[in-house]
C-alpha cells in the first residue's frame, strides 16, 4: 500500500476519531546493508534501526546519544560499525561499535559540527568528513593525523577514496570537488562546475580506465568525474535533486535517490535516464545497493523504507524499467 | 505531495474533530515568526548567499523553499522530530548555542513555543487559510505635534472570508529612525520631530508604508493669500499649509528668466531678450515667453539631449554611425512632439539596421535581455525591477517570475548591428531552474511562445490606465524642473517610496495623458506655476525644507550646459575631438567624446542611470577646477574673448561689469554690488590693473555658485 493510500485509509478511520496531530517521524537518512547481507541498518534522529532482508521488517532499534545520524559504514573486515554524525553546529563525531554485537567502543571525533560522510582508509584507519568544513584522518585508537584536510569554503558533505588509496575526493555546499593528498593533506585540485550545493558522491567500481566519481547537487545535474586528471567528463541534468547516489555493480548505470521520492536509474555513458520510479513519498534521502548488485534499498522522510528489484545482469538498458519492482 | 496530503488531512478529518484546524500553519503561523525575528532578513539568512549554510527567501517571498530549508535541507539537521527542543531552529534563535543572529527570544517567547509545537506536530506544511491582503493602520495620520505616541495596528484578510490581528507579527520600521522612535513589542510609533514620516510595515510579503505628518511650526500659518496659477499650487500649497511652512516669494524676473532659459533650453538668455523681458509690462509675459521657448531650436536640441541621457543614448562607443542615427531620430520626435507613449512604442517595437533605424539602437543600449529588462522597467515605470532577480522585491510586489519573465520577453532580441527577432531565447529562472516564462510584470504570463512579446508589453505599458507609465515620465519632467522628483529617487517608485504629494503625480500624469503624453504641454503647465517661480532664497521657518517647494530648490548645472554656458559668457567656442569649433556640448551624440572639461565638471557616462544631484554636481573635482583649473583661468584673457574685445572698444570698466552681470546671471549688478567693484577699480592705479581686475572679476563671477547653479 503507498503512502497516499494509507493516508486516505486512516483518514476514513479517523472519522471515529482521527488524530490528526501525530507526529511525523524523523527522516531515515543513511542506510547501509550488514556484512553478512541479511540486513538493513537504517540511521537516523531515532538511532540505528536494524531491520530484516528483504522483508524490511523492524528487528531493533539502538539509541544514540548524538542528536543527528549522517551516515552509516562498516570497517571493510566487517567488524567495526561507524556511526557519523553529532550535534548541530556543536560536536561532530563518529560512534565506533563492534558487529555484530553492537556494543558501543569508542567515540571519535572532535569536530565542530556534524560529521556528515566517513569512509575507510582501511580496517583501522577512516577519514571523517565534517559540516564544519574540514576532513580528518583518524585511527581506531581515537589517534588523528597531523593534519587536516582543510580548503572548502563551506560544509563538506561527502568524501570518497580512490582504489590507489593515496587520492581523497570531497564534495561540499561551496559547490566544489575537491582532489587531495590523502596521505599529506595537499590539495591537488578543486573543481567548480556545479552551480549548487553537492549532496553525493560516489565512486566508480572499477571498469578499466581512469577512476571515475559521480556528483549530484542542489543545480539538479549528476555530474561525472575523471579526478586524477582534474576532467568533467560529463553531466545531465534531472528533473529533481539527487541527494544519494550508488553505482550498479557494472559500473555502466548509476542509481539516483531525488527530493521528490523518486529513483532515477542513469545510463553514466550516454547520460540519460533509464527509468524513473516512485519510492518515498517525501525526500529520498538516502540508498545503498545490495552487495548482490540485484536490490537497492531506500529510505527518506517520515522513517520511510523501500526496496526495489533490480534487473538480472544480462538485460539491456532499455530493458532496465520493465524490470524494476517496488516492494 | 506532502502539503497536498496534509490538506487532505486537514479536510478529511477536520469534520470529526477541530485539531485539524488547531496545527501550527506554516504559511500563517511559523512564516512570520521568521520575519518578526529577522530571521530572512537581507542581513540574516535571507541574503543572497544566506548565513551559514542556511538559506531562506528574503522576508519569506519563497514559502516552499524556506520549508524545504527548514525542515529537509541536509538530512533535516535543522528539525529534530525525536528531540523538539533540540532542533536547531530553536536553539539558534534561544542562543542555547553560538548562533551569529544573537539572542533573538527566549524559551517562553511566543514564537520560540509556537515552533516547538510546530515541530512536536510533525513540522508539517500544513496550511489552512489563503491570505488575501493586509490592511496596516493608521494609513496616514495628521498629529499637531511630536512625541505623541501612535499605535500602530495589522489585519489579515484571508480568502475564506476570516481575519486575524498580526499586529505582533509585524516589523515596523521608520524610513528615518532619527525621527521615528518605534517600539516594535507594543507596536508604537512616536515621532519625535515636525515633518512628514513614512514608516513600513511588513507582514510576510506585504509592505506598505505608514504616513505621519506633524506640522513642523506651532504658529498658524496663512497661505490664502498665496498666488494659485493651477492645480500644482493648489496642490503644493495644501501641504505647506498644513505642515504650517512658509512660502519663499516669487522670484525677480531676471532669476525667473534665467531658470526658465536653462530649463527649457540649457541655454543662459542673450542680454537682449532679459532686457527685454524686463521691461515688458504685458501680465501674460511668462506664458508668452514659455511658449516662445518651447517653440526653439534650442529646445528641441537641449530636451533630446535630456531624452537621450534618460534613454543612455550612446554607451557602444565603437557605433559611432548607430548614436548618429538614434539621436537624429529622436531630436525628430522632440522637434514634432511626438507622444511619449508612440516614442515608447517605437522603441520597444524596433527592429533593423541600426545604421537606418534609430529606435533599433534601443536594444544596443545594455547587454542582455535582463539587462534590458532593467532598463526597461527604470525608463518607462519608474521601477527597480532589477531588485526582484535574485529574489521577490524586499519593498516592492515584483517577483522573480516577474523580473525573468519581462527578461524572457527581450530574450528573443538579437542586438547585432541588425535587430531582430530571433525564432526562440530563453533566459533561466534561477527560482525554478527553467526557462522563465515569458511575463507582463505584475499582471498575466504570454501563453503564446510563437509570438513577439513586446507588442503585448508596449500596449500593456502606453494604456491609458497603466499606472506606471505617466507617472515615470511627469515625475522626471517634474524632478528636471524642480530639482526634485515627487517621488525621489525617479527610479524607484514603489509603494513603500510613496511621493511627497500623491495626488499632485496622479493629476500631472492624468494631465500628460490627456494633452496626447507630450512634453510641452506639462512643461509649459509646471513652468507656469508659482510653486515653479519661486525665489530659493528661504525664509525663517522654511530653510530646511527640501521636498515640499516652500522655496525653490537651487540646481547645479548640468556638465554639458556649465560648458556651453562658460563658453558663451567667456565667448570662447569649445573645440571637441573630431567635432566642429563652437559645436555645443549638449549637442555630442556621443557622451565619451574624449573631453577633460567635461569629464571633470561630471558628465554621465550613461551606463547607468544618469539620475540625481549627485550624477550632475560632479563634486569636489567639479569645483576645484573651476576655482584653479584651466577650464576658465587659461581662456579669460584669450585674444578672441568677450573681455579682450570689450577692451578692444574702449569699453568703460563699470559698463563691462554691466555686460559681465548680464550675460552670466541675467540681470545688472545691484547697488551694494555695484560700489564695491567701483571702489576696487578706483584703486587700481593704471588701465592694465583695472583690465587684470576685470579678468579676476569674471573669474569670480564664473566661478560663483550662482552662476554654477540655477
Amino acid at each position: 500500500m503507498n503512502s497516499l493510500k494509507r493516508i486516505l485509509f486512516s483518514c476514513v478511520i479517523a472519522l471515529l476519531p482521527c488524530d490528526v496531530a501525530q507526529s511525523a517521524e524523523p527522516p531515515i537518512t543513511s542506510l547501509v546493508f550488514t556484512p553478512d547481507h541479511n540486513s538493513v541498518l537504517a540511521g537516523s534522529q531515532a538511532g540505528v534501526a536494524l531491520y530484516t532482508w528483504p522483508e524490511l521488517e523492524l528487528k531493533k532499534r539502538f539509541e544514540l546519544e548524538m542528536l543527528n545520524v549522517h551516515k552509516l559504514s562498516f570497517s571493510p573486515d566487517g567488524k567495526h560499525l561507524a556511526v557519523a554524525g553529532g550535534n548541530p553546529s556543536e560536536t561532530g563525531y563518529v560512534e565506533i561499535f563492534k558487529w555484530p554485537t553492537m556494543n558501543s567502543l569508542k567515540r571519535i571525533g572532535n569536530h565542530e559540527d556534524s560529521v556528515s560522510d566517513v569512509c575507510w582508509l582501511d580496517p583501522s584507519v577512516f577519514m571523517t568528513a565534517s559540516l564544519d568544513k574540514s576532513i580528518k584522518s583518524w585511527s581506531l585508537t581515537g589517534k588523528s593525523s597531523s593534519h587536516d584536510f582543510l580548503g572548502h569554503s563551506k560544509s563538506v558533505t561527502a568524501i570518497c577514496l580512490l582504489k590507489d588509496a593515496e587520492t581523497m575526493v570531497s564534495a561540499g555546499i561551496d559547490q566544489s570537488v575537491r582532489v587531495w593528498n590523502a596521505g599529506t593533506g595537499e590539495l591537488i585540485r578543486t573543481l567548480n562546475q556545479h552551480t549548487g550545493r553537492i549532496n553525493a558522491l560516489a565512486l566508480r567500481p572499477p571498469v578499466g580506465g581512469l577512476p571515475m566519481v559521480a556528483t549530484s547537487a542542489s543545480d539538479r545535474t549528476i555530474r561525472f568525474w575523471q579526478p586524477t586528471i582534474g576532467r568533467m567528463v560529463r553531466y545531465i541534468q534531472l528533473e529533481s535533486e539527487a541527494l544519494s547516489l550508488v553505482w550498479l555493480n557494472d559500473g555502466e548505470r548509476i542509481a539516483a535517490s531525488c527530493i521528490d521520492g523518486h529513483l532515477r536509474i542513469v545510463d553514466a555513458e550516454r547520460v540519460r535516464i533509464i527509468g524513473t520510479y516512485p519510492a518515498i513519498d517525501g525526500w529520498a534521502y538516502c540508498l545503498a545497493l545490495h552487495p548482490s548488485g540485484q536490490n537497492v534499498v531506500v529510505g527518506g522522510t517520515d522513517a520511510e523504507i523501500r526496496q526495489l528489484s533490480l534487473v538480472p545482469k544480462s538485460m539491456s538498458l532499455e530493458e532496465v524499467g520493465e524490470h524494476i519492482n517496488l516492494n | 505531495m506532502k502539503q497536498t496530503i496534509a490538506l487532505l488531512t486537514a479536510l478529511t478529518c477536520g469534520v470529526a474533530q477541530s485539531s485539524a484546524s488547531d496545527r501550527i500553519d506554516f504559511l500563517n503561523d511559523v512564516m512570520p515568526v521568521l520575519t518578526k525575528m529577522g530571521c530572512n532578513a537581507g542581513a540574516c539568512h535571507g541574503s543572497a548567499a544566506g548565513r551559514g549554510n542556511f538559506n531562506l527567501s528574503l522576508y519569506g517571498g519563497n514559502p516552499q523553499a524556506d520549508y524545504e530549508a527548514i525542515v529537509r535541507e541536509i538530512s533535516g539537521r535543522r528539525i529534530n522530530l525525536q528531540k523538539p527542543e533540540e532542533s536547531l531552529i530553536i536553539l539558534k534563535p534561544t542562543f542555547a548555542i553560538d548562533h551569529g543572529g544573537k539572542f533573538l527570544m527566549d524559551d517562553d517567547h511566543e514564537g520560540t513555543q509556537l515552533l516547538l509545537r510546530w515541530i512536536r506536530e510533525g513540522a508539517e506544511m500544513v496550511t489552512h487559510r489563503e491570505l488575501e491582503r493586509v490592511e496596516f493602520t493608521p494609513g496616514s495620520r495628521f498629529i499637531e505635534q511630536a512625541d505623541v505616541d501612535i499605535q500602530l495596528h495589522a489585519e489579515a484578510f484571508y480568502t475564506d472570508g476570516s481575519s486575524k490581528d498580526v499586529t505582533p507579527w509585524t516589523v515596523f520600521s521608520a524610513e528615518d529612525s532619527s525621527a521615528v522612535r518605534i517600539d516594535n513589542d507594543s507596536a508604537v510609533a512616536t515621532p519625535l520631530r515636525g515633518g512628514r514620516h513614512i514608516i513600513t510595515a511588513r507582514y510576510l510579503d506585504s509592505v506598505a508604508p505608514i504616513e505621519i505628518v506633524i506640522p513642523l511650526s506651532n504658529e498658524p500659518i496663512d497661505l490664502a493669500g498665496q498666488s494659485s496659477r493651477n492645480f500644482i499650487d493648489d496642490e503644493v500649497l495644501s501641504l505647506l499649509a498644513k505642515l504650517r511652512l512658509p512660502v519663499s516669494p516669487q522670484a525677480d524676473e531676471s532669476t525667473f528668466i534665467r531658470r526658465l532659459y536653462l530649463d527649457l533650453t540649457g541655454r543662459l538668455p542673450e542680454p537682449d531678450k532679459v532686457m527685454a523681458y524686463l521691461e515688458n509690462q504685458d501680465q501674460n509675459k511668462k506664458e508668452e515667453l514659455i511658449d516662445e521657448l518651447l517653440r526653439t531650436e534650442a529646445f528641441n536640441e537641449y530636451w533630446t539631449y535630456k531624452l537621450a541621457k534618460w534613454l543612455r543614448m550612446g554607451t557602444d562607443p565603437n557605433d559611432e554611425d548607430g548614436i548618429a542615427t538614434y539621436r537624429l531620430w529622436l531630436s525628430k520626435q522632440i522637434e514634432k512632439d511626438v507622444g511619449y507613449n508612440e516614442i515608447a512604442r517605437n522603441l520597444i517595437l524596433a527592429t533593423g539596421n541600426t545604421h537606418d533605424v534609430g529606435p533599433a539602437n534601443f536594444y544596443r543600449t545594455v547587454d542582455g535581455p535582463r539587462e534590458q529588462a532593467e532598463f526597461v522597467s527604470e525608463l518607462f515605470m519608474g521601477s527597480r525591477l532589477r531588485c526582484a532577480n535574485c529574489h521577490n522585491h524586499p519593498l516592492d510586489k515584483w517577483t522573480q517570475d516577474d523580473y525573468h519573465g519581462l527578461a524572457s520577453i527581450f530574450s528573443k532580441i538579437e542586438s547585432a548591428q541588425i535587430v531582430r527577432v530571433k525564432a526562440s531565447g530563453d533566459v533561466i529562472n534561477p527560482r525554478t531552474r527553467e526557462p522563465a516564462m515569458a511575463r507582463i510584470p505584475g499582471e498575466y504570463y504570454l501563453k503564446d511562445k510563437t509570438k513577439d512579446g513586446r507588442e503585448d508589453l508596449v500596449e500593456w505599458l502606453i494604456a491609458d490606465d497603466n499606472p506606471y507609465f505617466a507617472k515615470a515620465i511627469v515625475n522626471r519632467l517634474w524632478s528636471s524642473l524642480m530639482g526634485r522628483g515627487l517621488v525621489e529617487p525617479v527610479d524607484d517608485m514603489r509603494t513603500t517610496n510613496p511621493a511627497t504629494h500623491p495626488v499632485l503625480l496622479d493629476r500631472l500624469a492624468e494631465d500628460f495623458a490627456a494633452n496626447g503624453y507630450r512634453i510641452r504641454p506639462i512643461l509649459k503647465r509646471i513652468a507656469s506655476s508659482a510653486t515653479y517661480a519661486r525665489s530659493s532664497n528661504t525664509l525663517p521657518g522654511n530653510t530646511e525644507d527640501n521636498r515640499y517647494y516652500s522655496h525653490a530648490l537651487r540646481r547645479p548645472l548640468e556638465a554639458e550646459v556649465l560648458a556651453d554656458a562658460i563658453s558663451y559668457v567667456l565667448n570662447i567656442p569649445a573645440k571637441y575631438q573630431g567635432k566642429a569649433n563652437g559645436q555645443r556640448a549638449i549637442t555630442l551624440a556621443d557622451p565619451y567624446t574624449p573631453s577633460r572639461a567635461l569629464d571633470i565638471l561630471g558628465r554621465c557616462g550613461r551606463e547607468e542611470s544618469c539620475e540625481g544631484e549627485t550624477s550632475i554636481s560632479g563634486g569636489l573635482t567639479r569645483n576645484l577646477h573651476l576655482l584653479n583649473g584651466e577650464l576658465i583661468n587659461a581662456r579669460i584673457s584669450l585674444e578672441e574673448g568677450r573681455l579682450a574685445r570689450l577692451f578692444d572698444a574702449d569699453t568703460a570698466p563699470m559698463d563691462i561689469i554691466d555686460e559681465l552681470y548680464l550675460v552670466a546671471l541675467s540681470r545688472t549688478p545691484g547697488s551694494a554690488e555695484r560700489r564695491f567693484w567701483r571702489e576696487q577699480l578706483a584703486n587700481m592705479d593704471s588701465v592694465e590693473q583695472q583690465q587684470r581686475l576685470l579678468e579676476d572679476f569674471m573669474w569670480s563671477l564664473l566661478a560663483s555658485s550662482t552662476f554654477n547653479s540655477k
